[in-house]
């Protein structure tokens, strides 16, 4: 069974997110529309925004460009658009503004490569993701970046696919350490469905509150958790239950709400999504020794992580081992090494 | 028909009766609509015939969306989709070469903008000169050679024989390369027992001597990179295969010139009809405006305005919109006012909280809103156009200048008292009550002497007695709360209501003519005291008051 039987038929807009710059997204987009077209499957493709890759489209040595067949329907700012090898049919011009130019809908009339450079807010990409089925795409594929405004782009996708790779870092424990912390993150659970609702009024409105075990709100009043750990855990009650968090946290805010509370083990904590944790692999397992709980309220499905043993910078690590590793430490978790299965009819 | 604008109304006056806030509140559909609604210029008495078509044009479309709500929808939805294009439509005038994403944009266009004439076609009776759309029929065509009928662009094959012919080499080309390619794949495996990948690598661990012996010794491979664990083969092009590419290669740069040459002769040919899209867009533009303004005359239950030459002003039940909104999200009502205004100076006087000031702000919007072209909130008006408005609410003292409230009024009564006989609507709320009411009394009979005789229309409010007794003016009065349950309103001012919604319910805000009268009314100390002021005080002022 490879990747795309996995995604075919069971979800619609899938997210392909790289751990960092030439993890191997690339080459998992790329092993992806062989295999979609292989079955015969019409995919759509964008990306979310480049803000901030601007500078690294200039230093990098190979660009992020994809060979889109015949049919694909990609969304891209026109700038990039205009740049593709491929022949398009432009579609629909959609309102949506980038850096780059407005994002078009455009159908391949005849294959070639392409640059993708997709909207910049999540409502904008889920829009498109829409409206790209519309035309006609039975899967769209929507090409994230871990480090970038619509990080949460797994959130508004039905499944979401974590390419790993060499390119990490020139040591693999290193590597495989980073990429089981973030499988982690990705896999935290979702809240009880019936606070779903309430919970999301809640994030709406970038609130900050506690709710005790009769469903009493407490307000706390703060605007960011940065720096705001001590008043936060000071809020917390023997009779607390959860603590809702908006915005992004960071270590210090729980290192200080466990300074001055007692009760910090006995609430569960809940963030938006995953992407708003920002903590180091330590980090994360010193809070988790520490009994903390974290819950989101959209969780990410996490349906299998890609791996390349290749690093554009000229090391590698040994193919087998790399994805051993990884399969041991992800136990439940489809592990794929995009680079083997190239040859698999070999 | 460019009207002159800057001096039929200040900006200020525009915010503070509330006219602002209405063209804010016109629903466009377009970018175009938009652009029209911010150059829309007020009709001064000279554009009187203009002005009566505008109307009467209006007044056609209100009917449409009364008693065609189908129809009317079916336009509402052909405008919404239309795009502000005017980018590319600029580069087409300066016969700029455009690229896909640009003619896409001009075809789309073409075909709503079609849809939209279509449907108006059908719609004759709204389909009035001004709104009167050009035919993009024949760019249609040209922009969709292959005739499919859909808004998309694409460098069709149809555009041109040589165009079709290079790519039907480039396929036949690219399909024997891939053949070739697959063939040489096969041929490895043949070999070797390894099939290359589709990008003809084979990737192998160094652990597998044997295997690796076989590849090096295979001559269809070669090399391409190696590392500690892994070797990578890749598939070597054949000489037929490098004549093949190359070939394509040059397909591909002679595809790239003529796509060049086709984009070149469609803007070429798009170029020489482009005053007939920017007439397109205006017309366009007018069309959503007009619908806005119709819509818009509905939500708010407003009348055409009779429009006509003398100096008066007529309006029956006429409604302060932004007052009227105020009140009725506070579960009350507006009471709406008649008045009849001619030549000269009219003076009212009334009641503290007996609507005075809203008075003025409902005569200057409506006639605004007529001068404008728009419908008015009221059962009937009959408007005398003016060349300008001058609403003068004693609250703008402007700190910039360094002055004062009496100092400020001056200022503006300077330039307005010099232009009062070019026929404007002159308003002027509490005159002179900035200063002491000896010489503000003075002042203020002066310049109503002044007035009373000047091709204008003007209202003054006060509180001075002095005023009422001036030969030639007509003089109006508040009833106010001479009928008031006063003992009702104080309870109700207890009970911690509104004072708005209170005075609404028990204040009569009529206006009866009086003649005769010397005293203005004395209500200020029944105000003070229903709202709720110190006893003693009231208790003291009323001792002297008798005194």
């Amino acid at each position: 069974m490879n990747l795309a039987d996995l995604i075919y038929k069971k979800y619609k807009i899938i997210t392909v997110v790289g751990m960092s710059k030439n993890a191997g997204k690339t080459v998992t987009l790329n092993y992806l529309i062989e295999k979609f077209d292989e079955k015969g499957v019409v995919i759509g493709i964008t990306s979310t925004g480049r803000d901030g890759e601007k500078l690294d489209v200039v230093t990098k040595t190979e660009k992020p460009t994809i060979f889109v067949a015949e049919n694909t329907i990609i969304a891209s700012a026109k700038e990039t658009l205009l740049k593709s090898s491929a022949k398009l049919e432009i579609l629909e011009i959609t309102g949506s503004r980038t850096s780059l130019g407005e994002v078009v809908i455009a159908r391949v009339k005849r294959g070639g490569h392409v640059e993708i450079s997709g909207a910049e807010t999540n409502k904008q990409l889920r829009q498109i993701a829409n409206r790209m089925i519309e035309y006609g795409a039975e899967v769209v594929i929507l090409d994230g970046a871990i480090n970038r405004k619509t990080a949460a782009a797994p959130t508004i996708s039905e499944a979401t696919i974590l390419a790993t790779g060499a390119a990490l870092s020139r040591n693999m424990s290193n590597v495989i350490e980073e990429t089981v912390f973030q499988v982690e993150l990705y896999s935290l659970k979702g809240v009880e469905r019936k606070v779903e609702v309430e919970l999301r009024k809640v994030f709406d409105e970038k609130e900050f509150i506690i709710i005790d075990n009769k469903g009493t709100r407490n307000h706390i009043n703060i605007i960011t958790t940065l720096n705001s750990g001590r008043m936060i855990g000071e809020k917390i009650k023997d009779c607390s239950k959860y603590v809702v968090l908006s915005g992004s946290i960071v270590y210090k805010t729980f290192e200080d709400i466990i300074n001055v509370s007692e009760n910090y083990k006995n609430v569960i904590y809940i963030i938006q999504d995953a992407t708003k944790i920002f903590l180091t692999p330590r980090e994360w397992k010193m809070l988790n020794k520490k009994g903390i709980t974290i819950r989101v309220l959209n969780k990410i499905n996490l349906l299998a992580v890609t791996l390349n043993p290749y690093s554009p910078h000229g090391y590698n690590f040994d193919p087998e081992k790399f994805l051993f590793s990884l399969k041991d430490r992800l136990p439940g978790i489809s592990v794929i090494d995009v680079m083997e299965v190239e040859n698999a009819e070999g | 028909m460019q009207r002159g604008n800057n001096v039929f109304i200040d900006s200020r006056t525009k915010k503070s009766i509330g006219l602002d806030e209405i063209m804010n509140s016109l629903p466009t559909l377009t970018d175009y609509g938009a652009i029209a609604k911010m150059n829309m210029t007020p009709y001064l008495k000279e554009d009187i015939g203009e002005l009566r078509i505008a109307l009467e044009d209006l007044s056609n479309i209100v009917k449409f969306a009364e008693f065609s709500k189908r129809r009317m929808n079916e336009i509402k939805g052909a405008l919404h989709i239309i795009k502000d294009i005017r980018g590319s439509i600029k580069r087409l005038k300066r016969r700029e070469i455009l690229n896909e994403v640009e003619f896409f944009e001009l075809k789309s266009q073409f075909i709503e903008i079609e849809r939209l004439r279509n449907l108006l076609m059908a719609s004759k009776e709204i389909y009035l000169d001004r709104f009167k759309l050009n035919s993009s029929k024949l760019e249609i065509e040209l922009l969709d050679p292959e005739k499919a009928g859909t808004k998309t662009f694409y460098m069709y094959d149809a555009f041109s024989v040589d165009l079709s012919e290079i790519r039907k080499k480039k396929r036949e080309i690219e399909k024997n390369i891939s053949l070739m390619k697959e063939k040489l794949r096969e041929e490895v495996f043949d070999v070797t027992g390894l099939m290359p990948s589709k990008s003809g690598e084979i990737r192998i661990n160094t652990r597998k001597k044997s295997e690796i012996a076989k590849l090096k010794s295979c001559v269809k491979i070669a090399l391409s990179s190696e590392s500690f664990s892994v070797l990578v083969f890749k598939v070597k092009n054949s000489k037929d295969l490098k004549v093949l590419i190359n070939e394509l290669d040059d397909l591909e740069i002679q595809e790239e010139k003529e796509e060049f040459k086709i984009r070149k002769m469609l803007v070429e040919k798009l170029s020489r009809n482009v005053e007939k899209f920017e007439e397109n867009i205006v017309a366009v533009g007018e069309l959503d405006l007009f619908i806005a303004k119709a819509i818009y005359a509905m939500e708010i239950n407003a009348v055409k305005p009779k429009v006509c030459d003398s100096i008066s002003i007529i309006i029956e039940k006429g409604r302060h919109i932004s007052t009227e909104n105020a009140l009725k999200s506070k579960g009350s009502q507006f009471t709406p006012v008649d008045i009849s205004l001619r030549k000269g100076v009219t003076l009212i006087t009334g009641a503290n909280m007996g609507g005075k000031t809203v008075n003025l702000k409902m005569v200057s919007l409506i006639v605004a809103l007529a001068q404008y072209a728009m419908f008015v909130p009221a059962e009937s008006a009959r408007i005398g156009l003016v060349n300008f408005v001058y609403l003068s609410v004693g609250d703008e003292q402007s700190e910039k200048q360094g002055l004062s409230t009496f100092g400020a009024e001056i200022f503006n009564l300077k330039e307005v008292i010099s232009k009062s006989n070019e026929t404007g609507l002159i308003l002027i709320d509490e005159i002179a009550r900035g200063t002491n009411p000896t010489e503000g009394q003075a002042i203020a009979k002066a310049i109503i002497n002044y007035l009373k005789n000047k091709n204008s229309v003007t209202i003054i409010t006060s509180h001075f007695d002095g005023l009422c007794t001036i030969e030639g003016v007509k003089h109006l009065q508040v009833k106010g709360l001479s009928g008031a349950d006063i003992s009702k309103m104080k309870s109700d001012v207890r009970k911690n209501e509104q004072y708005e919604v209170i005075f609404e319910k028990h204040m009569d805000y009529r206006l009866e003519k009086v003649k005769n009268v010397v005293f203005v009314p004395r209500d200020a100390l029944l105000v003070a005291e229903i709202m709720g002021l110190n006893k003693e005080i009231i208790d003291s002022a009323n001792e002297m008051k008798k005194n």
